[in-house]
């Protein structure tokens, strides 16, 4: 239909309004407050929860050691007195001082502190899955950090070239912020999150998770705690506990099960999704922000009971 | 060359394509206030987003299907807000009826087609953008955006106002 070309140039005449570029540039700038202002949000959603583990942490560690109650009592699980004290939290803080980028890293190492015992009907002895997982993180955590840099000083550059000051540059409280987080740690399951963050861009902020059996240090999966046919085990609990939710709040909005279900793509969203295993021994599946929601609703958690 | 940031990449795309977003809120809001309202809450959004988009490439479908979805979201809290008032201002400039030239008359009926083909439409024949690029934007698969632009120009060809056209 070629006509539609001339109903192009009609399209093409509709008349812009004056105030358009005064509203794109008003939005522009609330844009790149948001960012942030989520900056500053995210950091104190992240100070309390890491603090709380640490402090846990510490308590189960000095527990094993001095209390001999304590420590019998626990040795008396099976595994776990194999590889009692697997946690240790060591931190250090690098900073690049002329690009004044403050990098932190909070970083969980396991180590095994009791070594008595064999590792009888092991796949692979405690110190070798402490050294698989602390070099995955490790191996990670560079990676992370070189790209986060070098993002860092392109977004300098560029800043300066704008007409940014070095002053305005200092006042921007830029990081780069990795940490992480237990969800849960028994005698033969340790659950973890590793969050990865920097400060000018509260996106690029990413989430990973860690389900490792203790007995031979697999990566735990869904098939394993919820059976072969986990995909639709979540979609079905996923679907329904949407609904309750939206039911019982009107400002929840879930794209799951409403019109606005194309939002979702193509792909499947319960076929892999991330999961962490919570102190209840439950399976909880996350979604990344976007991914089953408006952004604003951010990573949305679902616990999947069987 | 000096390697662009991404802040700098993303307000550049948004203020070199700033006619063309209005553009397409208009066709979807029907006024002005509106159409502003909508491109300046898709802005919001893409910044809010941009950090996910892995894919730069991307950019252009992604900021349209951010656009294209925050005017139908507005459509809807129109309707839920005016129920009464079905189908809300269709404003388009208009001259006298004898002056109207087949573009004019073609633009008016598209504006007047079911929002799901007018949509598809619009993209397609004003934006030119591509069967692929459509799905993309919709979240739609490709042969639903083709189905509904064929089906929008069958509606077209059975407009009584374009016999002859």
């Amino acid at each position: 239909m070629k006509e539609l070309e001339e109903a192009k140039r009609e399209y093409e005449n509709i008349p812009i309004s004056d105030r358009l570029s005064e509203t794109v540039n008003e939005a522009i700038r609330k844009g790149e407050m948001n960012m942030k202002g989520n900056i500053k949000k995210k950091r104190n959603i992240w100070k309390a929860p890491v603090g709380i583990v640490a402090a846990a942490a510490c308590v189960l560690v000095v527990g094993l050691n001095t209390s001999e109650a304590f420590g019998n009592t626990m040795s008396e699980i099976p595994v776990i007195g194999k590889i009692c004290k697997i946690l240790t939290i060591r931190s250090y803080e690098t900073e690049t001082k002329d690009e004044n980028i403050n990098t932190t890293i909070n970083k969980p190492e396991l180590s095994v502190d009791n070594t008595q015992g064999a590792d009888e009907g092991r796949v692979m002895t405690a110190e070798e899955i402490a050294a698989r997982v602390n070099k995955e993180i490790e191996t990670k955590i560079n990676i992370y950090t070189e790209d986060a840099t070098r993002r860092m000083k392109e977004y300098k550059e560029a800043f300066l070239a704008t007409g940014g000051t070095e002053e305005e540059w200092l006042a921007r409280e830029i990081d780069i912020m990795v940490d992480y987080e237990i969800k849960s740690q028994t005698d033969d399951v340790l659950s973890f999150a590793m969050n990865y963050f920097e400060g000018w861009v509260a996106a690029y902020g990413q989430t990973d998770f860690y389900n490792i059996s203790l007995i031979d240090g697999h990566d735990i999966t869904l098939e394993e705690l919820l059976g072969a046919d986990y995909t639709s085990v979540i979609e079905e609990s996923v679907r329904a506990q949407t609904a309750e939710q939206m039911k019982a709040d009107d400002s929840l909005v879930y794209w799951i099960g409403t019109e606005n279900e194309y939002l979702i793509g193509e792909e499947n969203v319960f076929e892999n999704p991330k999961f962490y295993i919570n102190g209840e021994e439950n399976v909880v599946v996350v979604f990344d922000k976007y991914s089953i929601a408006p952004g604003y609703m951010g990573a949305r958690e679902f616990v999947i009971t069987k | 060359m000096k390697q662009k940031s991404d802040c700098e990449v993303l307000s550049e795309y948004i203020v070199s394509n700033q006619e063309k977003f209005y553009r397409l809120a208009y066709s979807y809001m029907m006024n002005e206030q509106d159409a502003l309202d909508m491109v300046s809450e898709a802005i919001v959004s893409a910044y809010e987003g941009f950090g996910n988009l892995r894919n730069r490439q991307g950019l252009k479908t992604w900021f349209y299907r951010i656009l294209v979805n925050k005017c139908l979201d507005g459509l809807r809290r129109r309707k839920r807000e005016t129920p009464e008032t079905d189908d809300v201002f269709v404003n388009v400039p208009f001259e006298e009826k004898g002056y109207d030239s087949t573009g004019r008359i073609l633009y008016q009926a598209v504006s007047n087609l079911p929002d799901k083909l007018k949509n598809v439409m619009i993209l397609k024949y004003y934006e030119e953008f591509t069967f692929e690029e459509i799905a993309g934007i919709t979240g739609l698969n490709i042969s639903t955006v083709k189905s509904r632009v064929y089906l929008g120009i069958e509606m077209l060809r059975k407009n009584p106002d374009l016999k002859g056209a």
